[in-house]
């Protein structure tokens, strides 16, 4: 099965798209979660999603805290917050932007 | 506010930077375990999980450092890595730790403590508001040239006023006199130093009082109550202290006096430190008598005028006044900057060891540069590898400073002891508080402390960056290739330590010739013949009270004193073991000159004395009034005549005895005895000739002397010179007993030996010659460790080079030769640039003002004599040869096979 490489610059609006919709998460189910619902076509390097989340961390965007996993492991819970969630909107509207515009770019005759 | 609380984020990071790394370490651990068990339950064997596990996550390192990036602390981490990496190789090889932290730590503490007696001494400010102002007001007419010293007449009060009233120059223009004062109160009595201050003294130094109040202007009218302003000292010393002193009153030469103020502690820092200030009144006559000197003036320059502009007023106002006053001779005024004239000339010993110390300091980071040197090349295998293994060259740079900055930090620790006990130790050889003002003051400075260190840092830093930046230049290919094969390696960066060990040699011969030269020439001078006999002779000063024996005038007959000195000797000469007492005004090697044109009778006059104006110096002879048993107590030759008689008395003609050198200068090859000279405006007929001997210093040459006999002429105090039979100090209770019982009020002061005055006269020269000495000790014991240690490397490089030698059958000694060889021809070299440079120094230092006239002749190029320059080169080869002699020792007992094996 092909898997495509997220692109560039994308991976903090999924994350903080995934969060948003999901409430609390730990690493391997941000990973699991985009992968699930781009139906296994967006593959993140899953290390990757690491550094990501605590530069989100400095930024603000995120928070954290330890839990426990359904299997009784201590993992930590990811969640958005109130500057991520404004943050989430920026990237969105950025996102849509140049969607749109690449969209054109290709529609056009 | 957002990026505040970002750093907040960061700093928390980097506090609980393990907990953070822990953290990660599990949560990646986790993803990795759950992907795992994901593949496994569908049906992959458990290994080809695990693979696609950890393919799927990535690299965890690069991740785990890519995190930590993003926290943005890794620089600091890098340094605080290479900090620890620094201090683990401190650890590892103490030997070449102790020797680069020592080395430093004796260069920073030496320079900090001779910096910090130079600021407190020269450069801080003197205690008054705007002391760059103030100047003193001088009489004579050789002008003041910066850095000279700053000793001329002082002023007539007559002078004073005629400065005040014409110039425009200063703000104000005041003026004390010295005098001493018996202090009675309910303690013993004491003669005190003090100072009798004209008008506006305190206003013009601008210097605010401790305690109470300064003089005000009608403190100084005739009619005025008795007020006194005390020092710190005397405050502290006589009267504990006490805040309540203000208003109280004591006694001075038995009149009571209220005490208004007391002044600060280091308030007018000058060579003798007046006790105490009396207002003083001066009224008309002192003004018109223009025969009347002794007054010091000092002066507050007008805003933007400067000192050479105020002197070319008083110029023009002394040809003024000489047209006037036509009788007048000697009419001239001088200005000298305040702190020229407090600081004195003793400063050129601080600048002289200012320098020296500087450059200890530089041989101390040569030394550092040159273990850094080697350190570097010893580890350019390694540095090869971390270049191999991907590290940047800015990195590796990075590594060898901090591991300098832990060496300088160590250093600094170390060297702050080394500035604390070397500062005390500075203070205990300088006790002499009267020749090095504000040396009270003294404390180790951390400015200057600080400034040791940064330029200490600074050096090593420059000095340390030309190898390490040829270390991290050369590709790691090169290195690697170069070790592989194991040749006689690096021959270019033995290049740069063969310069330093040669720069090493040069400083430290520069500063052990001058210290040789110094102690030589100190030598030389305490060998010196003073031309009298010094010893069994005990000499004290016998300052007569003005109170009880009356004000004192040159020329007129002092009956009082008269008696006074007859029954003085009378009762000195009863105590038994006393051979003979000698009475004078002045004390032999502690006279100052006090020139008086001489007229033969029958003579031209010298060409001065006609037209009003001071005759040349050559025409001038010192004057002395002695006791006629003076000459006998200090064992001087009779040339030709006769000694002074108890017949030569007031009444009978005036007679002097002259020494050779006045015989030499007016009589050249002629007897002068019947001779008529006129001295001082009073005519006397010689009729002997002493031998010469040293008034003024021991290095100076002996100065035409006439004496008078005291007991035609008197003098205001005495000296008095005790020829005992054996060791005097068994005397000294008596004498004191007699004087006391004689006049309780009579104080008696400088009770010392001849010997120790001697030896006192000498205490600027000999702590010169000690101090660079010391100075030159030390630098040469750091060049002997910068040597060693550049050997010892230089030897360990050849290790495979010599185990070839041997291995084909080299004699042991020709490869001892070998390398000896290197630190011969280096200290060949070494010696012959060092000697060289001091060479010039020596030249240029006699041009400068800058060194005393004593340290100047000690290394001006006449006196730069070859042995110096011998027994310092062949001293500093010797220390060459035996600070490499045991490294290649050492080289030579390695078994040729292992030196072959190793690498």
């Amino acid at each position: 099965m092909h898997r495509d490489e997220i692109p560039p610059g994308t991976l903090y609006l999924l994350i903080l798209r995934t969060l948003a919709r999901s409430g609390e998460m730990h690493g391997y189910e941000i990973a699991n979660s985009i992968q699930r619902i781009s139906k296994d076509v967006l593959q993140v390097e899953e290390g990757s999603l690491y550094p990501a989340l605590q530069r989100m961390l400095i930024k603000g965007w995120v928070t954290a805290k330890w839990g426990t996993t359904a299997g009784n492991r201590r993992a930590r819970y990811y969640q958005l917050s109130a500057a991520g969630r404004k943050q989430l909107d920026v990237e969105m509207s950025q996102f849509e932007r140049v969607i749109g515009a690449i969209t054109r770019v290709i529609e056009a005759v | 506010m957002d990026w505040l609380r970002e750093l907040a984020r960061r700093l928390r990071m980097l506090i609980h930077r393990r907990q953070f790394d822990a953290d990660l370490q599990e949560e990646m651990r986790l993803h990795v375990e759950l992907r795992q068990q994901e593949q496994f339950e569908s049906g992959l064997a458990e290994d080809d999980a695990q693979a696609a596990a950890r393919r799927r996550f990535g690299n965890t390192t690069y991740l785990k450092e890519e995190s930590h990036i993003a926290w943005g602390w890794e620089w600091f981490e890098n340094v605080a890595q290479d900090v620890r990496y620094g201090l683990r190789m401190l650890r590892s090889s103490p030997g070449f730790t102790a020797v680069v932290v020592l080395t430093l730590a004796l260069g920073i503490g030496a320079a900090t403590s001779i910096f910090s007696v130079v600021k407190a001494v020269i450069l801080s400010p003197l205690p008054f508001r705007q002391p760059k102002n103030l100047v003193h007001l001088w009489e004579g007419h050789e002008h003041y040239h910066r850095g000279d010293q700053a000793y001329f007449s002082s002023a007539r009060p007559g002078s004073l006023f005629d400065w005040r009233e014409q110039s425009n120059s200063f703000e104000s223009i005041t003026a004390y006199r010295w005098r001493s004062r018996l202090l009675t109160d309910n303690k013993p009595a004491e003669l005190v130093v003090a100072q009798d201050v004209y008008d506006q003294f305190f206003e013009t130094l601008g210097t605010p009082p401790q305690l109470g109040r300064t003089l005000q202007a009608n403190d100084y009218e005739p009619s005025a109550p008795h007020v006194v302003v005390i020092s710190n000292a005397m405050w502290i010393k006589r009267f504990g202290g006490d805040p309540g002193m203000i208003g109280r009153r004591i006694s001075l030469d038995r009149e009571s006096y209220e005490i208004v103020g007391v002044m600060p502690p280091g308030f007018y820092p000058a060579p003798d430190y007046p006790e105490l200030w009396t207002p003083h009144w001066a009224d008309q006559a002192e003004k018109d008598n223009r025969n009347i000197w002794g007054v010091f003036a000092l002066a507050r320059l007008q805003p933007g005028v400067t000192w050479e502009q105020a002197q070319r007023e008083l110029d023009v106002i002394s040809a003024r006044v000489l047209q006037d006053h036509p009788t007048l001779d000697s009419v001239g005024g001088v200005v000298v900057p305040m702190d020229a004239q407090l600081i004195g000339s003793s400063w050129k010993l601080l600048l002289l060891l200012a320098g020296g110390v500087t450059l200890l300091l530089l041989i101390a980071c040569v030394n550092v540069a040159n273990l850094v040197l080697a350190r570097a090349v010893d580890r350019e295998k390694e540095f090869a590898v971390r270049t191999a293994l991907g590290a940047g060259r800015g990195r590796l740079v990075l590594q060898l400073l901090a591991e300098s900055l832990v060496f300088a930090i160590a250093a600094g620790i170390v060297g702050i002891g080394v500035a604390f006990a070397g500062t005390r130790g500075l203070l205990t050889v300088l006790p002499k508080a009267a020749v090095l003002p504000r040396l009270f003051s003294v404390k180790v400075d951390l400015a200057a402390l600080a400034f040791v260190c940064v330029l200490t840092l600074v050096a090593s830093l420059v000095f340390g960056f030309v190898p390490l930046l040829r270390a991290s230049r050369s590709g790691p290919h090169d290195a690697l290739k170069v070790e592989g094969r194991g040749s006689s390696a690096g021959t270019s960066k033995r290049r740069l330590g063969q310069i330093f060990i040669v720069s090493e040699f040069v400083f430290s011969l520069v500063l052990l010739i001058l210290g040789v030269l110094l102690v030589e020439s100190f030598l030389k001078l305490r060998r010196a013949d003073p031309g009298f006999d010094s010893k069994n002779l005990m000499v004290f000063r016998i300052p007569v009270p003005e109170v009880s024996y009356g004000k004192f005038t040159y020329g007129a007959q002092d009956t009082r004193r008269e008696k006074l000195y007859e029954q003085l000797e009378r009762l000195l000469s009863d105590i038994p073991g006393v051979e003979s007492i000698g009475f004078a005004a002045n004390l032999p090697l502690k006279q100052v000159f006090n020139p008086s044109p001489v007229l033969v009778t029958g003579r031209e006059p010298p060409t001065g004395l006609v037209n009003g104006k001071e005759p040349p110096l050559e025409a001038q002879t010192g004057t002395q009034m002695v006791n006629p048993d003076y000459f006998r107590a200090l064992r001087v030759k009779l040339v030709s005549g006769r000694f002074f008689e108890e017949r030569d008395n007031f009444g009978a003609p005036e007679v002097a005895i002259v020494n050779e050198a006045f015989v030499r200068r007016f009589f050249p090859n002629e007897d002068p005895i019947g001779e008529e000279v006129t001295v001082w405006f009073a005519k006397t007929k010689i009729i002997g000739v002493t031998s010469d001997f040293k008034m003024g210093a021991l290095d100076q040459k002996t100065l035409p002397e006439i004496f008078w006999c005291s007991r035609q002429v008197q003098s205001p105090n005495a000296w008095i010179m005790l020829r005992a039979k054996a060791d005097p100090s068994m005397v000294a209770p008596i004498v004191q007993q007699k004087i006391q019982a004689f006049d309780a009020d009579l104080p008696v002061e400088e009770m010392q030996s001849m010997t120790e005055v001697i030896a006192d006269s000498l205490w600027l020269k000999r702590l010169s010659a000690i101090l660079i000495g010391l100075v030159a000790m030390l630098a040469i014991l750091l060049a002997g460790a910068g040597i060693y240690s550049v050997m010892c490397y230089s030897v360990s490089q050849r290790r495979k080079e010599v185990g070839i030698r041997i291995a084909f059958g080299a004699d042991r000694r020709d490869v001892l030769g070998l390398i000896m060889g290197e630190t011969c021809r280096l200290a060949v070299l070494g010696s012959v640039l060092g000697c060289a440079a001091a060479f010039i120094a020596g030249r240029l230092a006699t041009q400068t003002v800058y060194l005393s006239p004593w340290l100047a002749s000690s290394v001006s190029h006449e006196s730069l004599s070859p042995v110096a320059f011998l027994v310092s080169s062949l001293f500093l080869f010797c220390v060459a040869i035996a600070a490499s002699y045991a490294p290649a020792r050492r080289a030579l007992r390695v078994d040729p096979m292992v030196a072959l094996q190793h690498e």
